[in-house]
């Protein structure tokens, strides 16, 4: 019995010591505060923020047409867009101009639901000069030409594990969601940095035990987000206002965003055992608590990010502008319509935000619902609206593909 | 029919009403506009609340909330006089200003209107409540804002408030969606009932009405359902209601009735009683408060009273109605600590006689005709004892039910009959005399517990999916003691007259219980989350075991020893053991199909793969009725179901099931022990019987409108056929004695169609609501008489109209035309038979001054049918209800009813052949004077 109880001791001393030995240290020496409360977020004129506005309304054919726009990428010539009711990957052009599909579910066969299909999105790859979409099931990878021609399927290997990779200028690569049986470690990190096949740091391991399975509330958006510097990435986790900044020698906080109390959850929420398994319920009892922030865009002096609740208060006034040198906050749900937006609005409600930043431009789209909803509504100003969207108006109806809006910001405000 | 042109004169009212209105508006064509904007943050204000007053009383005249640019108009307003303008958003200072529209424009143009937010809570005690205002994602309607009659309730709000309907059945909608649920202070309110809520709780206990949707899918912002919370003032959460009334007419007629309501935020309790003559029959609790609510000052047309039961009926009842919340945790979805406990206590003495005529026709014979005349006379006394207890718990996933229902009933009754039979030539061929006094009683046990668990949806990985179990006993005991006197005689074989004097004391004992199993998703636990998604499997198994004991002891009476013996033929114990086991595969599978935003289709397949077995055995000391049998059936059942939802326009749910159901025969049809004292009609068994089983095929279509148009349809068909259908083969002898035993016949079938349409006018003051239903019904009954067999095809034919008009809260009327038309005709023969029943009234509502409403219905109705005279009655009721005191809270009432002294109960139908024509005794005109109190409190 004593041996036992030594063992046990020395086995939970050297857990104890184990764990941080894991994973890497986040670097927490330089951090900006930026403390927001969405109530008293700022409105103002679409002018002030952006340079430019266009409208580019996809082409509704019986072929082309689809619910809503889960992801959004861009390349040179095409919008590449998911979308989760018909679980088809669509391919048009800049102008809008439909082009072609991938239909997952024919692909991947055997489903007669189509919310069975669990693919939830996909990852464009460059390969030499050629754009290649791959998207996987639990057990298989599919990849696809920007043609929509199957160019290879393989069986998915349990020894390795990623969602999204990015490749630093020096060859360091960034993964997320990251976990590879053949090495020693076989954990499960959110973020692993490699260079030359080994690992240089792992950070943020996620726990794969029972009480995980229990889901959890997410943002949603890139796992990897883009910045206007290509040797820095944004990331951020669920439950924490932290925007971590990912550079080729590791991860540091580079924003700690403060709340009102009435929209932050307690800063135990992540350790405390009473809070585990029981996470959603929380957000259900408490809905006007934050649990989390993603999309986060720094473009110039200006950072961009969208806020998760469950209250309509944050669902509808929920995506941010923050400016770093003047900590201004404006709210992009409170911007008026201008000249710049062509007198048209381009964030609609419930939980609409930029979708994607190329390092140019910004995209968001709207529903044809919305979009047709607003024209009514303003009907009696004769307002000139651009000749594309005059077509559109004139042509389509609120049943029609979403309208992509694409945005280039100013570097600052 | 006859009011047609009372329902052309109606609409064109309506219609006359309504222009009416719209040109009072074109009166007043101002407008006021502008865009309100956060003087500070500098953006617009969306859904800010802008309410226009008349000054100086302050009378609102409209209002609106702010688009998502924060502009507003608001047309039709009055020029060239004081208006006020006030304009809130929660968390911000309010905004007023006192203005003309002047007379030249029309338009008053505020331009930008900039408000601050409001950093001292405390000023907004000094502000105007809105009327409307968007809290969140919650419409918010302020009680305050609306100035009613101090007596006023919820429902007189409800009225006043444009975007709210509510129907002539009790639905209420808000801009043209119905609300599914009705809450006070977040629960249910006196047993959930909307009716008892919104016509007891005052107007000034409210605080607000508040509307959300619970959303189901926040990708799809329209696919919700809609719920309304009673917010009650702070200090309002506790207080009682009720009634206390009697009333005093002529022919002794009488009537009292009281109830007494207490509700705090953990306890809700009902105390009620009740006692009349006027065959105001209360069955429960709910339907005491629901007659006797408060009401406010509009008019309602519900109040009048229920004249055309049939027979006369003193029922009196008492009861008390608990319901106690061990933790207060309102603010959790779906979780429920409740203790409920009820009783009621009911007695009635009721007489019922009846005068009919039956004609039975007999193919072949000598007589092609027997008559039947039928006087009878019944008395009865009843009294009934319920007790309910039980005990709920959700938390989360788990749900755990106990409830026990205790029922005992005792009945003296006494019975007269008389029956006189004459054959097609009128001639008398025979004639009976019954008479039947007996004592009664039943009392049952039953206990019901189930548990339910479901698993954590929001692990996509997981197996096990849930399951429910379901357990539950019932004990009863009857006791029937009966004497029955019958004389019989023949006029055709005077050896056949008889005379009975018999006494029976009968007693039975029955223990069931029923257990059940279901077990969800089988495939899932069985081959992995994601590994089989074709379909899924829930496994259900049902066990019903049955027992039951009779003693059956009879006596004759002796006339040589002027005593009684006992009857050993009749005398009898039984036992019966009935054992059904019913296992279950339900094959499922749902698909969907959406567009965010556009659409949402979903299919849903269920296959029931499900068998039963049936175990029935029966030890009798008449060995003949040593039964045991076992009865195997395949029952099949299937249900498809589409439904499609275009965002915004409709929602179409298109459905169909078959089903397959098993009657097995009862000892009654296999082994019956004849009893001769039943003169005319003899039971035989039939040993060859078999199970029926009925096959039916149901279709639905529903159609609602997503528009604010309310409009609304309903289409069913349905087709059914019985195998091997238990129907009774009849011989009729000279004297019309009737030897009846069950045989199988797979002959027949019925189909029908039914429908309904609805749609509802919200005019400026006034609301039209519009209503029609429609059901046809055409079946083959086999007859089989004196060895000959023929068929009889029946043709039913239903349409109702009925318009609903009110005009502010001032007048109600209401017109119904109702035609019901029978038609059948015999395979064989000629033999055809027709019946029409029409029926158009008029009713109408009229609050002559705030205290004094005077109601009518007036009813004309019209029955033919072959062989019979046409029969014309008009029933007109009046009554007149003025209001006394402070509160409304005393009532002096006075109703005439049957002033035309037509009232009538009339019976007709066809039973393959068998047609029955004759009229019941019902209440005759009477004059009732009522005082009604009303005691209420709400708040400390």
């Amino acid at each position: 019995m004593k041996t036992l109880f030594l063992s046990l001791l020395v086995f939970t001393f050297i857990n104890i010591h184990r764990a941080p030995c894991q994973e890497s240290c986040v670097d927490t020496s330089d951090i900006m505060i930026l403390r927001i409360d969405p109530k008293t977020a700022n409105g103002g004129s679409m002018s002030r923020l952006f340079e430019q506005i266009d409208f580019v309304p996809l082409e509704t054919t019986k072929e082309s047409l689809f619910g809503d726009i889960s992801q959004l990428e861009v390349t040179d010539d095409e919008f590449i867009i998911f979308d989760n009711d018909t679980k088809c990957i669509l391919i048009f052009d800049k102008l809008g101009k439909y082009k072609n599909k991938i239909n997952l579910v024919k692909e991947v066969g055997g489903k007669i639901n189509t919310q069975d299909v669990d693919i939830n999105g996909f990852t464009l790859k460059s390969e030499n000069t050629t754009q290649l979409i791959v998207a996987s099931t639990r057990n298989k990878t599919f990849v696809f030409n920007t043609k929509a021609e199957r160019v290879d399927a393989y069986e998915r290997s349990d020894d390795y594990y990623a969602t999204q990779e990015y490749l630093f200028k020096d060859l360091t690569r960034v993964f997320s969601y990251y976990k590879n049986n053949k090495h020693d470690d076989k954990s499960f990190y959110q973020y692993v940095l490699t260079k030359d096949d080994k690992t240089v740091g792992k950070y943020f391991e996620i726990d794969t035990g029972k009480l995980s399975k229990n889901g959890d509330f997410a943002v949603g958006g890139p796992s990897l987000i883009e910045t206007d510097n290509s040797e820095i990435i944004h990331a951020v986790k669920y439950y924490d206002y932290n925007i971590y900044r990912i550079t080729k020698s590791g991860i540091s906080v580079a924003y700690r965003l403060v709340f009102p109390k009435e929209n932050s959850i307690p800063n135990d929420f992540n350790t405390n055992n009473i809070y585990f398994g029981k996470k959603i319920d929380y957000f259900f009892k408490y809905p006007k608590k934050i649990f989390g922030i993603g999309y986060t865009y720094k473009i110039g002096n200006n950072l961009y990010f969208k806020c998760g609740g469950l209250s309509s208060d944050i669902r509808n006034n929920g995506s941010f502008v923050y400016n770093l040198a003047n900590n201004y906050l404006i709210s992009l749900n409170r911007l008026d319509i201008d000249d710049t937006s062509s007198y048209l609005p381009i964030m609609g409600r419930w939980d609409n935000n930029i979708k994607k930043y190329d390092g140019e431009y910004l995209y968001c789209s709207l529903s044809s619902l919305e979009m047709f909803n607003f024209y009514e509504q303003e009907k009696d100003k004769n307002r000139k609206y651009p000749v594309v969207m005059n077509a559109y108006f004139k042509n389509g109806n609120n049943k029609d593909n979403p309208v992509i809006i694409r945005i280039k910001p100013k570097k600052d405000i | 029919m006859r009011l047609i042109p009372v329902f052309i004169v109606l609409l064109i009212s309506a219609i006359n009403y309504s222009l009416y209105a719209q040109t009072k508006v074109i009166e007043k064509p101002g407008v006021v506009k502008g865009t309100i904007r956060d003087s500070i943050h500098n953006h617009a204000l969306k859904s800010a609340t802008i309410a226009i007053y008349k000054e100086p009383k302050k009378e609102l005249l409209a209002y609106l909330v702010s688009n998502n640019l924060g502009e507003f108009s608001v047309r039709n307003l009055p020029v060239s006089i004081p208006l006020e303008i006030i304009i809130s958003n929660i968390g911000y200072k309010q905004y007023s200003k006192i203005f003309e529209i002047p007379d030249s424009s029309a338009v008053m143009d505020f331009k930008t209107l900039f408000i601050s937010i409001n950093e001292i809570e405390i000023e907004e005690v000094t502000i105007t409540i809105p009327p409307i205002q968007m809290n969140g994602d919650t419409l918010e309607f302020n009680a305050a804002a609306f100035k009613l009659d101090s007596n006023a309730v919820v429902q007189d709000l409800l009225k006043n408030i444009p975007n709210i309907t509510q129907w002539g059945d009790g639905t209420i909608t808000v801009n043209g969606r119905e609300i599914k649920k009705l809450l006070v202070n977040g629960k249910e309110f006196m047993g959930g009932d909307t009716k008892v809520s919104i016509e007891n709780i005052p107007k000034n206990a409210l605080e607000k009405i508040q509307v959300y949707n619970t959303l189901q899918d926040s990708k799809n912002i329209q696919d919700s359902i809609l719920h309304m919370n009673l917010k009650l003032k702070k200090g309002k959460e506790t207080g009682f209601f009720g009634k206390i009334g009697a009333g005093r007419g002529t022919s002794g007629s009488y009537e009292a009735d009281g109830n007494l309501n207490f509700f705090s935020p953990k306890l809700q309790l009902s105390l009620v009683a009740a006692s009349n003559n006027i065959n105001k029959i209360p069955n429960d609790i709910n339907t005491l408060l629901r007659n006797s609510t408060y009401k406010g000052v509009g008019v309602q047309l519900d109040y009048m009273p229920n004249f055309k039961v049939a027979g006369t009926n003193k029922p009196t009842s008492a009861g008390y109605k608990l319901e106690y919340e061990l933790t207060d945790i309102v603010n959790r979805r779906n979780n429920k600590n409740l203790i409920s406990n009820e009783y009621f206590f009911k007695d009635n003495q009721t007489f019922q006689g009846s005068n009919i005529k039956i004609i039975t026709s007999i193919s072949g014979g000598e007589d092609t005709n027997i008559v039947e005349e039928v006087l009878t006379k019944n008395n009865s006394h009843t009294d009934n004892h319920k007790f309910d207890l039980g005990y709920v718990y959700a938390k989360d996933r788990y749900s755990f039910v106990l409830s026990q229902h205790i029922n005992a009933n005792n009945n003296i009754s006494s019975n007269n009959r008389v029956n006189s039979s004459s054959n097609s030539n009128s001639e008398l061929i025979s004639n009976s005399y019954v008479s039947t006094n007996s004592k009664a009683s039943n009392t049952s046990y039953n206990f019901k517990s189930g548990f339910n668990y479901l698993s954590n949806i929001w692990d996509v990985n997981r197996r096990f999916s849930g399951f429910s179990s379901n357990y539950a006993i019932q004990l009863t005991r009857n006791r029937d003691d009966r004497e029955n006197m019958t004389n019989f005689q023949s006029f055709r074989d005077t050896l056949k007259s008889r005379d009975f004097n018999r006494q029976y004391n009968n007693s039975s004992n029955t223990f069931n219980q029923n257990i059940n199993f279901k077990l969800n998703n089988l495939l899932r636990l069985v081959f992995g989350a994601n590994n089989f998604s074709i379909f899924d499997i829930d496994v259900d198994n049902n066990l019903r075991i049955n027992h039951s004991s009779h003693t059956a002891i009879a006596y004759d009476y002796n006339t040589a020893s002027k005593g009684y013996t006992t009857n050993d033929h009749l005398t009898n114990n039984s036992f019966y053991i009935a054992t059904i086991y019913e296992p279950e595969l339900i094959m499922h599978k749902i698909i969907t199909r959406r567009l965010t935003n556009r659409f949402h289709q979903s299919w849903s397949f269920v296959f029931n793969i499900k068998s039963q077995f049936f175990r029935q055995k029966n030890r009798s000391e008449k060995d003949f009725q040593n039964i045991n049998r076992l009865y195997s059936n395949f029952l099949p059942a299937a249900r498809l179901e589409f439904s499609d939802s275009q965002y915004g326009n409709y929602r179409k749910v298109f459905s169909m099931n078959y089903n397959n159901t098993i009657i097995a025969p009862s000892i009654t049809q296999l082994a019956p022990l004849i009893d001769s004292i039943n003169v005319y009609y003899f039971r035989v068994g039939n040993f060859d019987l078999q199970e029926q089983r009925e096959e039916s095929i149901n279709v639905k279509f529903h159609y609602s409108s997503e528009k604010k148009d309310n409009f609304e349809y309903e289409i069913v068909g349905r087709y059914a056929t019985v195998h091997d259908n238990m129907v009774d083969k009849v011989t009729i002898d000279q004297q019309n004695l009737r030897t009846v035993y069950a045989i199988n016949n797979s002959e027949n079938y019925e189909y029908g169609i039914s429908g309904w349409v609805r749609k509802s006018l919200k005019l400026k003051h006034s609301e039209l609501q519009f209503r029609y239903n429609a059901h046809y019904n055409y079946s083959k009954t086999p007859n089989f008489i004196n060895d000959h067999e023929s068929f009889w095809y029946n043709n039913d034919i239903e349409n109702v109209v009925n318009i609903h008009f009110t005009i502010r809260s001032n007048v109600a009327v209401e017109a119904k035309q109702n035609l019901i038309n029978s038609f059948s005709k015999e395979s064989k023969g000629e033999r055809k038979w027709t019946n029409m029943h029409a029926s158009t009234s008029l009713s109408m509502s009229y609050n002559l001054t705030n205290k004094l409403t005077i109601n009518s219905n007036l009813s004309f109705s019209k029955n033919t049918a072959s062989k019979t005279d046409a029969i014309h009655y008009n029933l007109w009721n009046v009554s007149a209800f003025y209001r006394l005191l402070k509160g409304n809270n005393l009532e002096l009432s006075f109703s005439a009813l049957d002033l035309l002294r037509q009232n009538n109960a009339i019976i007709y139908h066809n039973q393959a052949g068998r047609i029955t024509t004759g009229t019941q005794n019902v209440l005759k005109q009477y004059f009732i004077l009522g005082i009604s109190y009303y005691p209420r409190k709400f708040g400390r």
